[in-house]
């Protein structure tokens, strides 16, 4: 279980102000996010602050988690919220309960992905919407060769295939080690094909000016993408697509 | 040089580059082959945007599609007169009404437009309600790097990629390319200007037996080179 095992490590990490992306990134992503409905499910939690944020903005929100001590943390820090202890692959709400699934930074955590998609998928209204955030498929594949701002970006392994990741990082007194899969672009929109969702928007956020200023190197991120957001809305199920192909 | 002037100084090369059996093999043997897989089966009447001379449009007519193809190059679309119905027209001002079409087909145009957000508004215009959008376009990492040895390198903005001007001289047939990209993020946004559902993305990889073929192939089963989308009107 390892968002259990590093429960305590993420807590902190996720609560000393400024010390992750989410600080930077996470205001253009609720740009993405619909006005609220009458219900909002949030997938993998953590210790709570997306789901918190969305209640700030006047969301309704379920959030669950597969770790208890992260969701005990995030039900003891937010009084309006309803946490529920579950697995993203097999949800315990009934079909067609929920108008919007926020999905940030989770996907890649759960260890099947088109599983929890289908399940978001499932227990959301039709015409309803999923928003996520993931790591860019991108960034993912390759590295910068140094933290100069100008730095080239090399992939030098591939791009394709669903890849393990599993990193440790220190920062400022601060440990923390993220597991989870790394997927081609297409991995998701097949997931998400199959779940009866379509693309309605999508992002590839820059780094903020400010940010730059204060940081010289992280203009690399203005250069290229480190997140993707993407709206879906949930369709009608067709009988899939004759096509000129084999699929 | 506008788009038009382009293609249409070197329409004749073209003509023989894309009609020489086996010379434009990413074309035959992996581009071309993926792409059918997301085009539905014929139904009321296709729109080949920036039909160049023909080629695509002539697969289609093939599998029962009733094809109008349109180019801004008036040489182009001579030859694809000589494969199908074919106008010349500007991708952002289409001679058709409202909802003319259940299908537009865009192979490896959308992303050398000179304003690809309006030549998909009009694309989104010129379909029909449940009509369906297919596009291929250069992917957009490809057109952000290339390769250096094994190695696939971004030294610029992924955002705003460079053009590249290159030059295929082969068996007497010389062409010259403009390739221009466009990150996912305009691509997409595109479609949600011009009211479009992205339905379904691939990112194709070739063939075992296109890369034995093909010298060089074998690297884009890591780092992709041609990206293709479906999207619908609601």
């Amino acid at each position: 279980m390892t968002w259990e095992d590093e429960a305590r490590n993420w807590i902190a990490w996720a609560r000393t102000p400024r010390h992750d992306a989410y600080w930077e990134y996470s205001p253009s992503f609720f740009e993405l996010v619909p006005t609220p409905g009458r219900a909002t499910l949030e997938l993998g939690c953590g210790e709570g602050r997306v789901a918190r944020d969305l209640g700030d903005r006047g969301h309704r929100v379920t959030a669950v988690d597969s770790s208890p001590t992260l969701l005990e943390a995030a039900s003891l820090a937010d009084s309006d919220g309803e946490y529920v202890l579950a697995d993203a692959a097999d949800l315990p709400f009934s079909d067609e309960t929920f108008d919007l699934v926020v999905a940030y930074n989770s996907l890649m955590d759960i260890e099947g992905m088109p599983g929890a998609v289908r399940e978001a998928a499932r227990v959301l209204r039709p015409e309803g919407h999923v928003c996520v955030c993931v790591t860019h498929p991108l960034a993912d594949a390759g590295a910068f060769v140094s933290r100069e701002a100008d730095a080239p970006f090399v992939i030098a392994g591939s791009y394709f295939g669903r890849r393990r990741f599993d990193e440790t990082f220190e920062r400022r007194g601060l440990r923390m080690t993220f597991r989870g899969w790394c997927y081609a672009f297409e991995d998701y929109s097949r997931a998400f094909e199959s779940a009866g969702l379509a693309i309605e928007a999508l992002r590839e956020p820059r780094q903020r000016d400010e940010v730059v200023t204060a940081d010289p190197p992280e203009a690399r991120w203005q250069r290229l993408p480190i997140f993707l957001f993407l709206r879906l809305r949930k369709v009608a199920h067709h009988t899939p697509l004759p096509t000129l192909g084999g699929e | 040089m506008s788009l038009s002037e382009f293609w249409d100084g070197q329409a004749e090369a073209w003509g023989r580059f894309a009609r020489t059996p086996g010379h434009d093999a990413y074309h035959e043997g992996f581009n071309f082959p993926a792409f059918l897989e997301l085009v539905p089966a014929a139904a009321r009447r296709t729109l080949d945007l920036g039909c160049g001379e023909g080629r695509v449009g002539a697969e289609l007519t093939r599998h029962g599609h009733s094809v109008v193809g349109v180019d801004s190059s008036p040489a182009m679309v001579a030859m694809a007169q000589e494969r199908h119905e074919a106008v010349v027209a500007d991708a952002t001002a289409l001679p058709f009404e409202d909802g003319a079409f259940d299908l537009v087909v865009a192979y490896m145009s959308v992303m050398n437009l000179d304003d690809p957000e309006a030549g998909l508004r009009e694309a989104g215009r010129v379909l029909e309600p449940g009509g369906r959008l297919c596009a291929a376009v250069v992917h957009p990492i490809d057109g952000a790097g290339s390769f250096e040895g094994d190695e696939f390198v971004i030294r610029g903005s992924y955002f705003e990629p460079e053009a590249k001007l290159w030059e295929s001289d082969r068996d007497g047939i010389r062409v010259s390319f403009l390739d221009r990209s466009l990150p996912l993020e305009r691509l997409v946004h595109g479609c949600e200007g011009a009211g479009l559902l992205v339905e379904a993305v691939r990112e194709p990889r070739p063939s075992i037996d296109f890369v034995a073929a093909n010298p060089g192939a074998e690297r884009r089963l890591r780092v992709p080179l041609f990206l293709h989308l479906r999207a619908v009107k609601p």
